[in-house]
């Protein structure tokens, strides 16, 4: 167990620095923060200063790493628009954003992982059928449409939701039902199908033949072998949970940090985005480690293999 | 069930026609989708009190017919969707073919560490950013669509192809005297075809998707560009003004198209898929390559 964790720990690390340096190359290799920065009016000779004081004015590897240097330190400058530390910035951020992530995690599962039970237990039913079309339905409908039809039906037809901000749950609602909506029909799809074939296995007819009752035959022992693929496509699903929720949070006004992300980046502001992108990333691999250890729990054949 | 089940009839019908409604766009489309009325602006659809059959489906804010800006739409959509997935295809094929071909060279290593890295970023916020660093344009959303998709395809040629050569024709054909060249074109490729099609009927609504988020977020196509996602984005803020048919309209019509789309694409897979026909809907596959 210790060798797995150094193992998957230097691994984690190794993703990093890649995902880290690949950002940085991609964002020096395109544009000219000055270009942005600068007033049209600003004289050449101020320009030199501004570009000198950012460090901009260094060559590229120094630049890399002075920029290592500092992520180590858990210093990556201050943005050049608000001149507050870039993490600080972002970190205020995070809470918005795990709260939307983790509602909509949750909806999702609350709803997708009952509804894939349903359809599967009677395949090709009513509610089979209803909830295929569903999920085709769920998988065509874009985010950011579907956030402005609930906007339009709850906030302007109605009034019943606040259409923007962040303060209290009810603003929470329609954000994390948009975000949960794709991935109710992805889980009820996922759960309907390796359902349908763990209750095929010899270890479940084993278990009706002893006389377990059905409930107890599927929940415990077809449904938990079921949510091993569940548990790897929730890995998978993070990175596009916070794609997913760049559109969100800029729809519904929610002041998280896939927002200001997007905004550092109509103006180009490399402190900010940098940071976000290691945040993002230090949290897609911590996820990705306790997917793995989930693995362990959930089947016992995984347990000590790396 | 035949061999190949029938392709869902209503999808297709629909699919056809708003093919046709995109090609033949000038002929169809009642006004030209940059003329601005300002005089009639937020007019509603003909069948909303106020609404004249002069515009069938309203105006827009700026008083532009928003019927023709969805049938331009339908226009930047479906070019966004097939040009890009073509650029991802060629891409992905050809370095899929060469590692697959190659062997376990470190050509086939450098790729596939290369094709992890890129699928475990989500392919919008490489988009969003490649694009706030380039500047927009329909041209450069396409082709950003298009190479970040490349990975997919390397992944699946380079799979397809390991798996086929070792099979006994192909020892049968290098065993013949036939070039290593003439073994990847005339033996290789045409068994790769089956899942190289399933991964372009399932990437093309993900594509025509991605080209509208991206023009929605204002990083997308140029301004001018009758993008139903752009169109959509200058709709949203006279939605609360109660004026919903800019937005929705032309949302209604993304939704249709995609939703045709997926369903064909579902068909695709069933029908050329041995895997899929076998085990209907495999989601985690699925997971791997949704986008938003």
């Amino acid at each position: 167990m210790g060798r797995f964790l150094l193992t998957r720990a230097l691994q984690a690390l190794f993703t990093l620095w890649v995902v880290v340096s690949l950002v940085f190359l991609l964002i020096h290799a395109t544009g000219d923060p000055i270009a942005v920065l600068a007033p049209e009016q600003m004289s050449a000779h101020s320009r030199a200063l501004l570009r000198a004081a950012l460090g901009l004015n260094r060559s590229l590897p120094v630049q890399y790493v002075r920029y290592l240097a500092g992520v180590l330190h858990g210093n990556l400058g201050v943005s050049y628009y608000s001149g507050q530390p870039a993490m600080t910035l972002i970190l205020a951020r995070v809470p918005v954003t795990l709260e939307l992530v983790g509602l909509s995690i949750g909806v999702a599962v609350l709803l997708g992982v009952p509804f894939g039970i349903w359809a599967a237990v009677r395949p090709d039913g009513v509610a089979d059928r209803v909830l295929r079309g569903l999920s085709v339905l769920g998988s065509s409908v874009p985010t950011f449409f579907l956030a402005i039809l609930l906007i339009y039906v709850f906030s302007v037809a109605s009034n019943v939701l606040p259409a923007s901000g962040a303060g209290s749950l009810r603003h929470y609602i329609m954000p994390a039902f948009t975000l949960a909506f794709f991935r109710v029909a992805l889980f009820t799809r996922l759960v309907r199908s390796t359902l349908l074939e763990t209750l095929t296995q010899n270890h479940v007819r084993t278990a009706r033949a002893k006389g377990v009752s059905e409930p107890v035959v599927i929940l415990k022992h077809a449904l938990r072998p079921a949510l091993l693929p569940l548990v790897t496509v929730f890995g998978l699903q993070f990175g596009q949970l916070f794609a997913g929720a760049v559109i969100t949070e800029t729809i519904f006004a929610l002041p998280g940090m896939n927002r200001m992300a997007l905004q550092a980046l109509y103006r180009l502001d490399y402190p900010v985005i940098l940071a976000y992108v290691l945040v993002v990333a230090a949290m897609f691999v911590t996820l990705n480690f306790l997917v793995d250890l989930a693995y362990g729990l959930l089947d016992p054949r995984v347990r000590h293999h790396g | 069930m035949g061999r190949f089940a029938r392709p869902p009839p209503v999808a297709t019908a629909i699919l056809i026609l708003l093919v046709l409604v995109a090609v033949f766009a000038p002929l169809i489309a009642p006004h030209d989708p940059q003329q601005q009325d300002l005089m009639l602006r937020l007019t509603p659809p003909a069948w909303v009190s106020g609404g004249s059959w002069h515009y069938p489906l309203g105006t827009d804010g700026l008083g532009r017919d928003v019927a023709s800006n969805m049938i331009y739409g339908l226009r930047v959509s479906l070019l966004a969707g097939i040009v890009s997935v073509a650029i991802s295809v060629v891409l992905g094929g050809v370095s899929g073919l060469v590692a697959g071909a190659a062997g376990d060279g470190w050509f086939d290593t450098i790729l596939m560490r290369l094709v992890d890295i890129q699928l475990s970023i989500p392919v919008v916020l490489i988009a969003l950013a490649v694009l706030a660093l380039t500047g927009r344009g329909l041209g450069k959303v396409i082709l950003v669509i298009g190479i970040v998709g490349w990975a997919q395809y390397a992944r699946l040629v380079r799979a397809s192809v390991l798996a086929e050569r070792q099979k006994d024709y192909v020892l049968a054909a290098r065993l013949l005297g036939a070039s290593r060249t003439r073994v990847i074109f005339r033996h290789l490729l045409p068994n790769v075809l089956g899942p190289l099609f399933v991964q372009v009927s399932v990437d093309i609504p993900r594509a025509v998707e991605l080209e509208a988020s991206l023009s929605f977020l204002g990083l997308g196509v140029a301004v001018t560009t009758p993008s139903l996602g752009l169109r959509i984005a200058q709709g949203y803020q006279y939605l609360f003004s109660g004026a919903w048919w800019p937005s929705v309209l032309p949302g209604l019509a993304l939704v249709l198209l995609v939703l045709c789309e997926n369903l064909i694409g579902d068909w695709v897979r069933d029908a050329l898929d041995p895997h899929y026909r076998r085990r209907r809907r495999n989601a985690s596959r699925d997971a791997l390559l949704d986008v938003e």
